[in-house]
């Protein structure tokens, strides 16, 4: 299996917690026998190849000024879309699936999936609707939409907890069946990762 | 010319949408491409009324749901609406096989889009730049403004060849975001002679309703913004007056309205300078063949027929 992560933090930029976690789960992955391309935000550091084999290609803004979050992420977009078209290409078109957290990638997942017909896991760290609660600006509620979209043409939503699953369901009026707990302290932690990529792998074929 | 080229069209406006230049140009570029045997499809924004699929003049229009995302303001909505513009276009461009040779990008306003789909499918970009921010805004002054230049830079870079309507622009392109002289075209855009043919009935009457017989008229179309130099005309006017008995008809709008009008109101000239908002085609086409003279001040792009 070969698939692509994209996150906008990875080791040596961390912003919260989800940079260790991505770290941890691609080489957990690689151990796996799955060849792991991870697509990053990083202005400084250049891309890079991990001791376990994971590789990270780490992409920059070329738009410098920004009048806001929601800008930069939409004009860092399409470099992570020539990035991963990048490693497809590289790669005969054989990328099984692509594995987004967060929102700030969706644009570029929904592109590529619509392109070249690979599917998509959206992971869940964080929602907009509990990271600004109550606030339903413009700005908030485009972040919202974002994240909607995502819900909507993603293959599957892995979620860490029963409490998340809930909250994507109510929120965004997910399927059930779409969103599936895997909690990253339980034993089966990557056994159940692999056991949602085989099932989002081919996805798209199927139709 | 290869008569099986596919061309994949992004532009913010196309017809009926019309809110400046870049939407009769795109509209006539596609179908005179179209009427040499080029499969044109155009990606542009919705309009009330206006179906999200239609075939026009051999063209194909594909209009996406440009207000789908809540947006803080008007260049978050632009990316925004690339956002949306780019998934649409990628489903459409995978629909047919990716049978299409180049996509083709009118100005900032679809850069997003034009940039991600140029990697993801491995086509030519092409680009069109009609104007430019730093032209528009005399400098840059604001982050907006800086950054809409920056995405600007961005888009020439990555554009395979830059196409501009004038010498003018392409010196001031060459200019503003360094380019080489090898990727930037000149292409100056035509003038449709044909339709002014079947015009020539009323003319008397036509003219009539705008001017005095014993007036010249000196006419301006154009949005009512600064880069278009419109104030320059306007200020202009006591002087012309002075030796010419003339009547200034001003036809189209924008934000600078106004501002125009004060200055028409303190030189006392409201019964000589005329601001006519938009008009429909048939009126302004006899107004255009009745005018005595058709002024362009346009501080950028000084051969563009732009409306």
């Amino acid at each position: 299996m070969r698939i692509i992560i994209f996150s906008w933090e990875y080791p040596p930029r961390v912003v919260g917690k989800l940079s260790e976690y991505v770290k941890a789960l691609s080489s957990q992955l690689a151990a796996n026998n799955v060849e792991v391309n991870v697509v990053t935000y990083d202005s400084t550091t250049g891309s890079s190849q991990e001791s376990t084999g994971v590789q990270i290609v780490r992409v920059s803004n070329p738009v410098r000024t920004h009048v806001g979050v929601l800008t930069w992420v939409l004009t860092l977009n399409p470099e992570v879309e020539r990035a991963a078209a990048n490693i497809y290409y590289k790669a005969n078109k054989q990328i099984d699936l692509i594995d987004v957290y967060d929102w700030h990638f969706i644009p570029a997942a929904v592109t590529l999936k619509n392109a070249l017909g690979i599917p998509f896991v959206y992971s869940v760290e964080s929602l907009e609707d509990h990271r600004s609660q109550a606030v339903n600006t413009p700005y908030n509620m485009a972040i919202k939409s974002i994240e909607w979209l995502g819900f909507y043409e993603a293959e599957k939503i892995s979620v860490k907890s029963e409490w998340m699953r809930d909250e994507v369901i109510r929120i965004y009026k997910v399927p059930e069946e779409k969103a599936v707990v895997i909690s990253p302290t339980s034993s089966s932690w990557i056994k159940e990762i692999l056991k949602l990529y085989s099932k989002v792998d081919g996805g798209l074929k199927d139709k | 010319m290869k008569d099986d080229l596919v061309v994949m069209m992004l532009s913010w406006e196309f017809p009926p949408r019309v809110i400046g230049g870049i939407s009769p140009h795109v509209y006539f570029l596609s179908k005179n491409l179209a009427k040499q045997g080029v499969k044109v499809y155009v990606v542009t924004c919705d309009f009330p009324g206006a179906p999200s699929h239609e075939v026009i003049d051999g063209v194909e229009v594909y209009r996406i749901d440009s207000y789908k995302n809540p947006a803080p303001d008007f260049a978050t909505w632009v990316y925004l609406m690339n956002l949306n513009m780019q998934k649409e276009t990628a489903a459409l461009t995978r629909k047919i096989e990716n049978k299409i040779d180049v996509f083709h990008a009118h100005d900032w306003l679809v850069a997003n889009a034009g940039i991600g789909l140029k990697h993801v499918f491995r086509k030519p970009l092409l680009v069109t730049m009609h104007s430019t921010e730093i032209g528009r805004r005399d400098g840059l002054h604001t982050s907006t403004e800086r950054m809409i230049h920056e995405t600007e830079a961005w888009l020439n870079y990555e554009a395979w060849r830059v196409i501009c309507c004038s010498e003018y622009m392409v010196s001031h392109v060459k200019w503003a975001f360094g380019l080489p002289n090898d990727k930037l075209v000149m292409v100056p855009n035509g003038v449709n002679t044909l339709c002014y043919n079947d015009i020539d009935c009323d003319l008397k009457d036509a003219r009539s309703k705008f001017a005095l017989p014993e007036e010249k008229i000196v006419l301006f179309v154009g949005r009512l913004v600064y880069e278009k130099g419109i104030h320059v005309l306007v200020n202009a006017a006591p002087k012309i007056l002075e030796k010419v008995n003339a009547k200034f008809i001003i036809v189209g709008s924008g934000y600078m309205k106004e501002q125009l009008l004060n200055i028409v109101r303190s030189m006392r000239l409201e019964h000589k300078v005329l601001f006519e908002g938009f008009l429909d085609e048939q009126t302004l086409l006899k107004l255009q063949k009745c005018a005595d003279v058709s002024v362009c001040p346009h501080f950028l792009n000084r051969s563009e027929s732009s409306h």
